[in-house]
């Protein structure tokens, strides 16, 4: 499936690396794109799946673009909706497979020709601990981290989060990871983690 | 910058892919002899997976957002054209409710806030000028003129078995004009004579003079 989009893959791929308000419009545009959700769905459900399931392996495979996009995993080889789907395919057939339940699907039915999705989800027992641990460090170091983790520049974090500058925010930054870090080892699910 | 900032630097240039190939080997080889900066790593890269998280939980809320924007979006021009209709279904109901009520003020004018309806009882009428118009009973013999039973006949009630007659029109008061002057006195010098009322004298005859002041004194409107 190609990217019939009026904007390029490449257009696309440039503003969610960049981060910021170009990469949410991006992504966006993605999301809403005409047919990309039912070749999802239309997939789930005719191997085994419902509705709410095409929904979440839609929005699953969604975050797992984003993130794959923004650490170069895609290199370009196949259209990015084609891409998006190999994700969205993998994943129902992995949770298929966590669920018992055997999917006769053979890889080349999900990623074919192109790169392999390489993508991964949080480990369940490590989103618990990080969703506990998030919730303690307070509001204005979760939306510093996160802008951070989206690459804003130092200066820019600075700017939306009212700061003086780039050096009060790098500390500031540092201070929150800090925070975190102190959070984290102090949580009984700390051990079983690094076990 | 303290050393912990400056090892901090290292492992997230390290994990974001930021060294170059050398470095990078170079950086593993240390982490491989120091127990100590291979736990910091670890450690380092379950909170880069926080911080991700934080991402997710930002873009489905955001997914969650573009959706229902959509939606809104298609569901806006129905919802106009359904609240316009609306209003008209709503404007067409209250014109017919006004007209129903004002059609009804018009037709039923007296039963509404009007004066009590007058209701007129037949005056009794002379029995000559006036008989009831009543079906006449079926007689197994003809009526003979001047008999007494005819008369009495003609004013009875009809019997159960034969057809209800007509009602006097008590129910609903005919439009009552004005009633005319009735001259009483025109009247009875007209249907009635004066031996009807005068008393005959021993002789035979009629007191003239009694009747005529008695008609004089009606007349002229002494009722004493």
């Amino acid at each position: 499936m190609a990217t019939n989009t009026n904007q390029t893959d490449e257009t696309l791929l440039s503003a969610i690396r960049s981060g910021g308000q170009a990469r949410e419009n991006a992504l966006r545009y993605l999301y809403l794109l005409p047919g990309l959700r039912e070749t999802v769905a239309r997939f789930v459900l005719d191997n085994g799946g419902n509705r709410s399931d095409a929904q979440d392996v839609f929005q699953e495979a969604f975050v797992l673009l984003d993130r794959n996009l923004r650490e170069g995993r895609f290199e370009g080889k196949s259209a990015l909706t084609t891409y998006f789907v190999a994700i969205a395919k993998w994943r129902w057939v992995t949770l298929r497979r966590q669920q018992g339940r055997y999917t006769e699907i053979s890889p080349a039915q999900y990623d074919g020709a192109v790169e392999s999705p390489e993508a991964e989800t949080l480990r369940a027992e490590h989103r618990e601990l990080l969703a506990g641990a998030m919730g303690q460090i307070g509001e204005r170091c979760r939306e510093l981290l996160r802008l951070y983790q989206l690459d804003y520049s130092m200066e820019e974090i600075a700017g939306k989060m009212g700061y003086s500058g780039a050096d009060t925010a790098k500390k500031e930054a540092f201070r929150c990871r800090m925070r975190l870090r102190e959070v984290l080892e102090n949580d009984p699910l700390w051990a079983d983690v690094n076990a | 910058m303290n050393r912990d900032e400056q090892i901090f630097d290292k492992i997230e240039a390290y994990l974001r892919g930021n060294l170059s190939a050398p470095d990078a080997a170079a950086f593993e080889a240390e982490i491989a002899a120091d127990p100590e900066l291979a736990r910091l790593v670890k450690t380092h890269r379950l909170e880069r997976q926080g911080l991700e998280w934080l991402v997710e939980r930002d873009l489905l809320a955001k997914m969650n957002t573009w959706e229902r924007e959509a939606e809104q979006q298609e569901t806006t021009p129905a919802l106009r054209i359904s609240f316009v209709r609306r209003w008209w279904a709503a404007g067409v109901a209250a014109l017919l409710v006004l007209g129903v009520f004002g059609w009804w003020l018009l037709q039923a004018p007296s039963d509404v806030g009007g004066p009590p309806p007058v209701v007129s009882v037949p005056k009794p009428k002379p029995p000559i000028a006036a008989p009831p118009k009543t079906t006449p009973r079926p007689s197994p013999k003809p009526p003979t003129a001047g008999s007494d039973d005819d008369r009495v006949a003609g004013t009875a009630q009809p019997k159960p078995s034969q057809p209800a007659p007509s009602l006097p029109p008590a129910v609903k008061p005919p439009a009552t004009p004005p009633v005319p002057a009735v001259d009483y006195p025109a009247l009875a010098s007209t249907y009635y004579k004066e031996s009807d009322f005068m008393q005959k004298s021993g002789n035979g005859g009629i007191d003239p003079p009694g009747y005529g002041q008695a008609l004089d004194s009606y007349r002229s409107g002494k009722f004493d």
